[in-house]
C-alpha cells in the first residue's frame, strides 16, 4: 500500500512536468500596442488582439542571436510569439517537419529547399510590397511566381588583408590591379620576396572546395544566362570544359593558388578556423572564400587592420576580370499545409516588418550583419566583408552567382577538386569529370 | 439414448471440463498478451511497419518532402548498381568493420584475460575502459580529429618518425587507420564486459584440475577458455559487426568521409542520398541491401558461431 503511493506520488509529481509541452498555455506576448498608423500601412496590418503563435526555422546559425532580438522586438509590439530555432541541414530538418506535421510558419532556407516544395506546401509571395523592390529579382521565383524572399546577399571571392600587403609592397593596392593571373603572380612573388611566404590560404572542406568550380560558370560572361548556356551547351555535346578557356583559366588559378597556400604541405588538413587567423593577423594575403566568412574572422581580426574582397585572377577572361560573384544565398518561405490563415498574416507582415520599418532594416543590416537584396533600405553595412562587397556592386564588379546547381553537386564534385588539392589527379580527370556530369544533367533554372 | 455422466448441477461433466479447459486458455491468453502483446505493439509501431513503408519507397521516386509519391518499379534498385559511389562506400565499409571487429574483439578478449586474473585495481581499471562507450560518437570523433590534426603534427617536432609528418585525416590510409583506432578504443570497454562475465562463468575447478595436470597457461587458454568462451565471442562479434557496419556519427565528425570520399562509409552516403539529394527513394533502396548484407554476414557468423558452442 505504501509503496502504492509513493508510486503514485511520484507519478502525479512527475508526468506533468514532462508534460508542460502538451498543457501549458500559449504564453500571452505582452504587447507595446504603440504601432504608428504609417507603420501599419507599410507592413500591411496591425497588432493582432489575440496573440498568434508562429515558428520560425533559420538555416544561417551564426545570426540567430541577432535575429532572436529582431523577433522579439516585433513580437512585442504586434503581439506575436515567435518561437525561433536553428539548423544548419534545412532540407532535413524541413522534410522531418513537415513529415510530422509541424512546419514551421516561416523558414530561410536554401533555393533549393524552395525548388523542392513550392508547388505543394509554399505561399506565393507574388503580391507582396516587397517583391517590386528587388524581390523578383533577387528572390526564389518558380513559374513566374513568387515564393522565396531574398534575405542575404552574399558574395565569393578571394578576401585579402590591405594592411599587411601595403606593409610589404610600400604602395596602395588596388585588387582591380591583379585581376589577371600574371599580375597576381607578380604581386605574390613581392609579397613572398618581403617575407610572406605563403601569401594564399586555400579551404580543405569539401564544400568550400566544390565553391571553386562556380567561378568556372560564373565566369563564362559573367551572368546566370551565359553560364546556363554554357552547361547547356555541354549537354547537347556542343563544348567540352576541356576546349573552354574559362575553365582552364580557373583551374590553373587555383593550382597556382596550392602552390603558394599555407597548407601546401599538407593541403588537407587545413583547419578553418586557423585560416581565418592567418589572413586576419597578416600571416598570408589572401583567402579564397566568401563574405559569409566574417562571423568566423572576426575573433581574430586585428584593430587598425583593413580587410575586403574582390575577384579571382584569371587570364584570358576580360569580360569578367576583376569581378566576384554574388548572389541572394538565403530565401524566406512561409509554409500554407500547417499554418493557420493567422499566422501566414502575422508571417507576411513580419517579413514586411524586416523590409520596411527602421527596426527591421537595423536588426537585418546591424545586428545580423548581412547585406540586404531592397532597394528601399540605405542603412549601410558594418562588416568590413559587407562593405567590400557594397563597394564592387555600386563600381559594377559583382558577376551574377550560381543558383542553378543540382542538389548533388557537391556530393558528386566536392571530393574529386579535393583529391585535385593534394595532387592526386590532373586538370584533364577534372575536366572529363565536369563533361561527364554535366552531360547528364541540366542545369536548374 | 445416453446423456453421459451428469453433476451436481445438471450439466454433462464432459462439457464442464470443455468449458474448464476453454475458461483456461482464454486466462493463458490473457496472461500471455499482458506480458508479450506490448512488445509486439511496439515491434510493429516502431519496427515491422517502418520497414515495410521503407520496401515500398524503394519502389516509388519520393523527394522526402511531396505529398505525391509515384511507383518506378525496380528503377531505383538499378540505380543503385551503376551507383559506383555506393559500392565504393560499401566496400569501405566492409574494410572498415572487417578489421574494426578484429581489433575490437582482440583488444577486449586480452584486456578481459589480464583484468579476470586478479590484478590489483581491476575494478577501476574496467571502468576506466568502459568511459570511452559513455562518450558519443559525435563528440568522441571531434576529439580525436583534434589529436589527429594537430597533437599529432606537433609531435613530430620531438620524435621526428614519417607517421608524425602529416596530419592522420590528410591521407586515404591513415584516415582509415584514425577511424579504426577510434572504433576500437570506444568500443573495446563494452565489449571487454561481455568477455570478463565469460571468463567469470569458467569453472575455476576445471582450470585447476588442467592446471594439477600439467597444462600451461597458453594451452589451457586455447583448449579450455576459448572453446567455453564461444558464446561470449559470437555475441561480441555479432554486436561490434552490427555497430561498426551501421556508423554514422563518428565517421561524421572524425573525417567527413574524407580525404576526397576514401573514408565515406555506406552509412553516410545513404544519408547524403536521401537528404541531401532528395532522392529518398534510391536512399532507400541502398540502406535495404545494406540491410541485408550486414544480415547475412552477423547471421553467418551467428550461426557457425552457435554450433561451435560446448555444453560445460
Amino acid at each position: 500500500m505504501k509503496r502504492a503511493l509513493i508510486v503514485c506520488l511520484f507519478i502525479a509529481l512527475v508526468v506533468p512536468a514532462f508534460a508542460t509541452g502538451t498543457m501549458e498555455q500559449s504564453a500571452t506576448v505582452k504587447s507595446d500596442l504603440s504601432v504608428s498608423s504609417e507603420e501599419i500601412a507599410l507592413v500591411g496590418g496591425g497588432p493582432f488582439s489575440k496573440t498568434v503563435k508562429i515558428t520560425f526555422l533559420n538555416s544561417k546559425p551564426e545570426i540567430t542571436e541577432a535575429l532572436q532580438a529582431g523577433c522579439e522586438s516585433f513580437g512585442k509590439k504586434y503581439n506575436v510569439d515567435i518561437e525561433l530555432y536553428e539548423t544548419s541541414s534545412p532540407g532535413d530538418t524541413l522534410a522531418k517537419k513537415y513529415a510530422a506535421g509541424e512546419a514551421p510558419t516561416v523558414a530561410i532556407v536554401d533555393l533549393a529547399n524552395i525548388r523542392d516544395l513550392y508547388a505543394e506546401k509554399l505561399v506565393d509571395l507574388s503580391n507582396e510590397p516587397w517583391v517590386s523592390l528587388g524581390g523578383r529579382d533577387l528572390g526564389a521565383v518558380m513559374k513566374d511566381k513568387v515564393y522565396g524572399m531574398p534575405f542575404t546577399i552574399e558574395g565569393t571571392g578571394v578576401i585579402y588583408n590591405k594592411t599587411a600587403i601595403e606593409k610589404i609592397i610600400g604602395r596602395t593596392f588596388v585588387p582591380t590591379d591583379y585581376a589577371t593571373l600574371d599580375a597576381f603572380k607578380a604581386l605574390c612573388a613581392e609579397l613572398q620576396k618581403g617575407g610572406m611566404k605563403y601569401p594564399v590560404v586555400l579551404n580543405s572542406e569539401d564544400w568550400s572546395v566544390n565553391k571553386t568550380y562556380q567561378w568556372i560558370y560564373a565566369y563564362q560572361d559573367g551572368t546566370i544566362n551565359g553560364a546556363i548556356q554554357f552547361l547547356k551547351d555541354v549537354y547537347n555535346g556542343k563544348t567540352t570544359f576541356e576546349d573552354n578557356v574559362v575553365f582552364n583559366g580557373v583551374i590553373d588559378t587555383y593550382d597556382y593558388f596550392a602552390s603558394v597556400n599555407i597548407n601546401q604541405a599538407d593541403p588537407l588538413a587545413a583547419d578553418y578556423d586557423l585560416n581565418a587567423s592567418y589572413v586576419a593577423e597578416g600571416e598570408s594575403a589572401f583567402w579564397l572564400n566568401g563574405t559569409w566568412a566574417w562571423p568566423d574572422f572576426a575573433p581574430f581580426a586585428v584593430e587598425g587592420m583593413e580587410y575586403g574582397i574582390c575577384g579571382y585572377p584569371i587570364n584570358d577572361a576580360p569580360a569578367v576580370q576583376g569581378k566576384a560573384f554574388g548572389a541572394a544565398t538565403k530565401f524566406v518561405m512561409i509554409d500554407k499545409v500547417n499554418s493557420s490563415d493567422e499566422q501566414k498574416q502575422a508571417a507576411k507582415i513580419f517579413l514586411n516588418w524586416l523590409v520596411f520599418t527602421k527596426e527591421g532594416q537595423d536588426c537585418l543590416v546591424s545586428q545580423c550583419e548581412i547585406v540586404p537584396a531592397f532597394s528601399n533600405i540605405t542603412v549601410e553595412p558594418t562588416n568590413p566583408f559587407n562593405v567590400s562587397l557594397k563597394k564592387l556592386i555600386n563600381d559594377g564588379l559583382l558577376a551574377e552567382g550560381v543558383t542553378y546547381s543540382p542538389s548533388d553537386h557537391r556530393s558528386v564534385l566536392g571530393a574529386p577538386l579535393q583529391a585535385h588539392l593534394a595532387g592526386k589527379n590532373s586538370k584533364m580527370d577534372i575536366a572529363k569529370l565536369l563533361d561527364e556530369y554535366w552531360t547528364k544533367r541540366l542545369p536548374k533554372e | 439414448m445416453s446423456i453421459g455422466r451428469l453433476d451436481e448441477t445438471g450439466l454433462p461433466v464432459e462439457r464442464k471440463l470443455d468449458m474448464h479447459v476453454q475458461k483456461s486458455r482464454y486466462r493463458n491468453a490473457g496472461l500471455f498478451l499482458s506480458f508479450v502483446g506490448p512488445s509486439i505493439v511496439f515491434f510493429v509501431l516502431v519496427f515491422v511497419i517502418p520497414m515495410v513503408f521503407g520496401v515500398y519507397l524503394t519502389f516509388t521516386d519520393w523527394n522526402g518532402y511531396s505529398n505525391n509519391k509515384f511507383l518506378v518499379g525496380l528503377k531505383n534498385y538499378a540505380d543503385v548498381f551503376s551507383d559506383i559511389s555506393f559500392w565504393k562506400s560499401m566496400w569501405n565499409t566492409v574494410r572498415y568493420s572487417l578489421v574494426s571487429v578484429i581489433t575490437v574483439n582482440v583488444l577486449a578478449f586480452f584486456l578481459a584475460y589480464m583484468l579476470t586474473s586478479g590484478i590489483k585495481g581491476e575494478k577501476l581499471l574496467r571502468a576506466g575502459f568502459f568511459i570511452p562507450n559513455l562518450i558519443g560518437g559525435l563528440i568522441l570523433g571531434y576529439i580525436w580529429r583534434f589529436i589527429f590534426s594537430r597533437v599529432v603534427v606537433n609531435l613530430y617536432s620531438f620524435i621526428p618518425l614519417e607517421i608524425f609528418k602529416q596530419s592522420w585525416l590528410s591521407s586515404p590510409n591513415t584516415a582509415m587507420s584514425a577511424m579504426i583506432i577510434v572504433t576500437t578504443w570506444q568500443y573495446s570497454g563494452y565489449i571487454l564486459l561481455i568477455y570478463t562475465a565469460g571468463f567469470i562463468s569458467i569453472p575455476h575447478d576445471m582450470i585447476e584440475a588442467a592446471r594439477i595436470d600439467g597444462a600451461k597457461e597458453p594451452c589451457i587458454t586455447r583448449r579450455i577458455r576459448i572453446p567455453l568462451m564461444v558464446p561470449s565471442i559470437v555475441v561480441s562479434l555479432f554486436l561490434t559487426l552490427t555497430r561498426t557496419f551501421k556508423v554514422y556519427d563518428l565517421n561524421l565528425s572524425l573525417t567527413a568521409g574524407g580525404p576526397y570520399d576514401s573514408t565515406k562509409l555506406a552509412a553516410m552516403h545513404i544519408y547524403t542520398k536521401a537528404f541531401e539529394e532528395q532522392r529518398y527513394g534510391i536512399g532507400q533502396a541502398e540502406a535495404l541491401i545494406m540491410f541485408i548484407v550486414m544480415a547475412a554476414i552477423a547471421l553467418t557468423q551467428t550461426y557457425v558461431g552457435k554450433k561451435r558452442e560446448q555444453e560445460i
